[in-house]
């Protein structure tokens, strides 16, 4: 085990030990006598690994006999992808100083310190915003990256006995949401007074898309997987898929189920232990921004394959948000999907 | 979970209500096509690489310098610039054609400043009319050089078939904005032709306000023209003179000067132009504003010339039309917009009129229907009205005093004219936006109420264009 | 002439008398469209005014730009 960089940690891809809940299983592709190199890290509250895997005809053009212990012996590939890693991580880590809400610093905090009048936004910014409005429109605002106030009003997470907010607090909130009280042009934003903004949920499945752009730049010889906390995509074209593990919201840790992936993104959506028993009554951890009040019937867990991790990410909130017809709207979609009910 | 069905509140009930009716709409449209174009505006390539590119060790030995290109990407000044460019192909029945080749270039170089700069060439070859009337006859006519002459063919309208042009267009602009209240621009432009050079500067303020619901504009534009037609101007109201009428060339040559002047011809505009724009409610908006336009110097087209006729209606000759050298044109435009759930409307009316009596109106209506957010269809349709100037004659009568002023250019006289347009717009990868139009434009000039004596009656005298007008555009 | 100007003044004492006329900031979302920016087709404006104004006999209105050329 190696450990470089800051916080990047190290492992063989034949190291099994490390290999818990949402991984890939190597043992898989024992056959091809192939091994790899997996870089974890913590970010985004998650955590967080890179996988690469030399391509077969990659190592067959270096020649079989030496191909047994590829990554470990052959010191340039080992250092190339270390360095990948490093920058593949730091992209990560800064889509997360630029986007985190509770950071002092962020881009994102001081946006929403400025509400109230115009202010500039980069490029970056303006595109993530685009596509939140985009979806927004998609989901006739049921997707809103102004939400946070009336979703803080439901304890979810505070245990499993709290009490729901009233009406009258519900109103109050929603006075402060609403994504079309923004306006966004070209060179600037107009948050509104008493109005915030959170990425929370687009900027891990743009960061994992950033990712994986990053690591196929440097080391395209490589099978390549990131995995944010569950947001995951492959680089295209994977020569052996790699296994995935879904998890059981009623038994964390245990995958319930293994998918394979060879290209492209999985994303899930779905907090396992969130929901709220109040004097008997469960309430669903899934709420509509534009009535303050839990979606009936949202399923537990949704998961995705998109071409793109944001995409994936997307489908898979969507899916939620429509509740009980979660199935009906993926299957529309024509997407490989997998959702978990109660 | 079956306890779901406790619900916690009334108003959960609507809630539930409304979710599942508008879980239709989102079936309705492929959303995952709709997000992955969305996601690739703003992740760039992304997943558009192929897994061909297996020339692995190759690729390690460049992945160096890709990460250098990306870095300079990063910095690259044309970052955030969008280019449009359009070709456009306009082509008349038996008329005129012309080709045209534009390239607008749109940078915001930071919050505050924005830069456009436009190319535009293009280049004109055909026949016009040349203002004569049609004739029983054939007619021939010197042409504007004085060497040679063009002919009309018996009951057909003649045209000067020497027009080949190709003219160059640049202008720039520079838009500073102060605050999100306050705005100002500033440009300049030139256009260059073989006998015809347009120079001019322009200047504008807008002020918004009213929670940004109102916007108010004014602005002004000064051009100064320089025209140098091919073979002199000619003397206004002079009759064309003919080599074979002549027993030499130098004594021709000499009859033919005396039509001309040879030095060059200026031509000043002064626009001038106020206006409010108004948000009417969430959906539509509205425009309107008011131009001034005073135009001096030399405002003839030198190619036209008005017939001389007989009561036969008969052709006794041409003289060279004489337009007033001023003209002081006012114009009211109104303009409304709306969005609709899957397009936009859009209607606008001109009202124009001067001091030559030239009285117009334009009606134009938009219609763009979004298929998705990747493609659109856009119908047009477009109506102009003009009357008269007051110095348009179809012909001018033998025997009676020759006027101050006279032209039979159509473009002065009474008309109508129709445009049907239809376009097509793609969104492609990175953002490009590639789009095809087509146009079919009907121009019927009209009698204004002249008597048409003898074989002048014979003819359409009016007759109509037909053209059509097919134009590329990509925006980068 | 006298027409014109009676209905601009018209047509303006409409407008300012709706001074109240408009939305609030967080109702502006339809304007924010991509198609529904005033100039939005301001190539295929641009090219129009060019044809009109070599063919019919008056011009401008919606805008300043444009500018000189032979061609009227």
């Amino acid at each position: 085990m190696i450990s470089t960089g800051e916080g990047l940690k190290f492992s063989s891809l034949a190291d099994l030990d490390n290999q818990q809940a949402v991984i890939s299983d190597e043992s898989q592709y024992g056959h091809y006598n192939l091994k790899g190199l997996k870089g974890e890290f913590m970010a985004m509250a998650s955590r967080c690994e890179f996988l690469a895997r030399p391509k077969q005809a990659a190592s067959k053009a270096q020649g079989d006999k030496t191909q047994g212990d590829k990554v470990q012996g052959d010191k340039t590939g080992g250092e190339r992808i270390t360095q990948a890693f490093e920058r593949a991580m730091a992209e990560v880590k800064r889509i997360e100083a630029k986007y985190n809400r509770f950071s002092e610093n962020s881009v994102l905090t001081q946006i929403n310190r400025s509400a109230g009048d115009w202010q500039a936004i980069d490029d970056e910014t303006l595109g993530l915003l685009k596509f939140a409005e985009h979806c927004y429109r998609l989901s006739q605002g049921k997707f809103d990256i102004t939400a946070e106030p009336v979703l803080a009003l439901w304890p979810f997470g505070d245990g499993e006995s709290a009490t729901p907010p009233s009406d009258c607090q519900i109103e109050t909130a929603l006075e402060c949401v609403g994504f079309e009280r923004l306006i966004i042009e070209e060179l600037r934003l107009f948050l509104p007074y008493g109005m915030g903004i959170d990425l929370g949920g687009i900027a891990k499945e743009y960061a994992a898309d950033r990712a994986i752009e990053v690591l196929r730049r440097e080391l395209p010889e490589y099978d390549l997987l990131v995995n944010l906390g569950g947001d995951m995509i492959a680089s295209p074209c994977c020569e052996c898929p790699w296994q995935i593990g879904i998890e059981d919201p009623h038994k964390l840790d245990t995958p319930a189920r293994v998918v394979t992936l060879k290209s492209g993104a999985l994303a899930t959506s779905g907090h396992s232990r969130r929901y709220l028993l109040h004097q008997g009554k469960r309430y669903g951890h899934i709420i509509d921004p534009s009535t303050g009040y839990p979606i009936k019937g949202a399923p537990l867990s949704v998961s995705v394959f998109a071409p793109q991790c944001v995409v994936a990410g997307m489908l898979a909130t969507l899916a939620m948000l429509q509740g009980e017809g979660a199935e009906t709207f993926l299957v529309g979609q024509g997407t490989v999907h997998h959702i978990i009910r109660g | 979970m079956s306890d779901m069905k406790d619900r916690p509140t009334p108003n959960q009930l609507g809630t539930v209500e409304s979710a599942s009716l508008k879980s239709d709409s989102l079936e309705s449209e492929s959303v995952m096509a709709s997000l992955l174009m969305a996601s690739s505006l703003f992740l760039g390539v992304g997943a558009a690489l192929s897994c061909g590119s297996a020339l692995a060790g190759e690729q390690a030995a460049e992945t160096r310098d890709n990460t250098a290109e990306q870095e300079e990407q990063a910095s690259d000044p044309l970052a955030g610039a969008t280019i449009d460019a359009a070709l456009v192909y306009y082509q008349e029945q038996d008329r005129v054609t012309a080709a045209e080749g534009i390239v607008n270039y749109r940078q915001a170089l930071n919050d505050a400043n924005i830069i456009r700069g436009k190319i535009a060439l293009d280049a004109l070859t055909g026949a016009s009319a040349n203002g004569a009337v049609i004739q029983a006859s054939p007619q021939s006519f010197t042409r504007p050089s004085g060497t040679g002459v063009y002919q009309a063919r018996a009951g057909e309208l003649p045209l000067d078939d020497t027009f080949k042009d190709t003219r160059l267009q640049l202008s720039a602009n520079w838009q500073h904005l102060f605050s999100a209240k306050w705005q100002t621009s500033l440009g300049g432009y030139l256009s260059r032709e073989y006998d015809y050079t347009s120079l001019g500067v322009n200047a504008g303020l807008e002020h918004s306000f009213n929670q940004s619901n109102t916007q108010v504009f004014a602005g002004a534009a000064y051009y100064f023209d320089i025209v140098n037609p091919v073979g002199g101007r000619p003397v206004g109201m002079s009759e064309m003179v003919f080599r074979k009428d002549f027993a030499s060339e130098a004594e021709f040559r000499q009859a033919f000067d005396a039509t001309r002047y040879y030095d060059t011809a200026l031509k000043r505009t002064l626009d001038l132009n106020v206006g409010i724009t108004q948000t009417l409610n969430r959906r539509w908006q509205a425009q309107l504003s008011y131009g001034l336009s005073a135009v001096n110097g030399y405002l003839n087209d030198a190619y036209k010339v008005v017939s001389r006729v007989d009561s036969r209606g008969q052709a006794l000759g041409y003289h060279y039309e004489q337009r007033p050298d001023e003209r002081l044109k006012h114009n009211l435009y109104l303009m409304t917009k709306g969005a609709l759930d899957s397009g936009t409307l859009t209607f606008s009316y001109r009202y124009s009129n001067d001091d030559w009596s030239l009285q117009a109106h334009t009606l134009d209506a938009r219609y763009r229907y979004n298929l998705s957010g990747a493609a659109y269809w856009q119908w047009q349709f477009r109506v102009y009205l003009q009357d008269a100037a007051e110095f348009y004659h179809l012909y001018l009568t033998e025997g009676e005093p020759l006027p101050e002023f006279a032209s039979a250019d159509h473009r002065l006289g009474k008309m109508q004219t129709y445009t049907i347009g239809v376009k097509y717009g793609q969104k492609l990868e990175q953002g490009m936006l590639a789009s095809v139009r087509l146009a079919y434009y009907q121009q019927r000039p009209q009698n204004p109420g002249v008597e048409l004596p003898g074989e002048l009656a014979s003819f359409d005298q009016f007759p109509r264009i037909d053209a059509i007008v097919l134009q590329f555009g990509m925006r980068f | 002439m006298r027409t014109d100007l009676k209905l601009l003044i018209i047509l303006v004492a409409l407008l300012s008398g709706c001074a109240n006329l408009g939305v609030k900031p967080w109702e502006r979302g339809q304007f924010a469209r991509e198609d529904m920016q005033l100039d939005a087709d301001e190539m295929d404006m641009a090219i129009e005014d060019h044809i009109y104004f070599s063919k019919e006999g008056s011009s401008g209105g919606r805008t300043l730009a444009g500018g000189g050329c032979g061609c009227n």
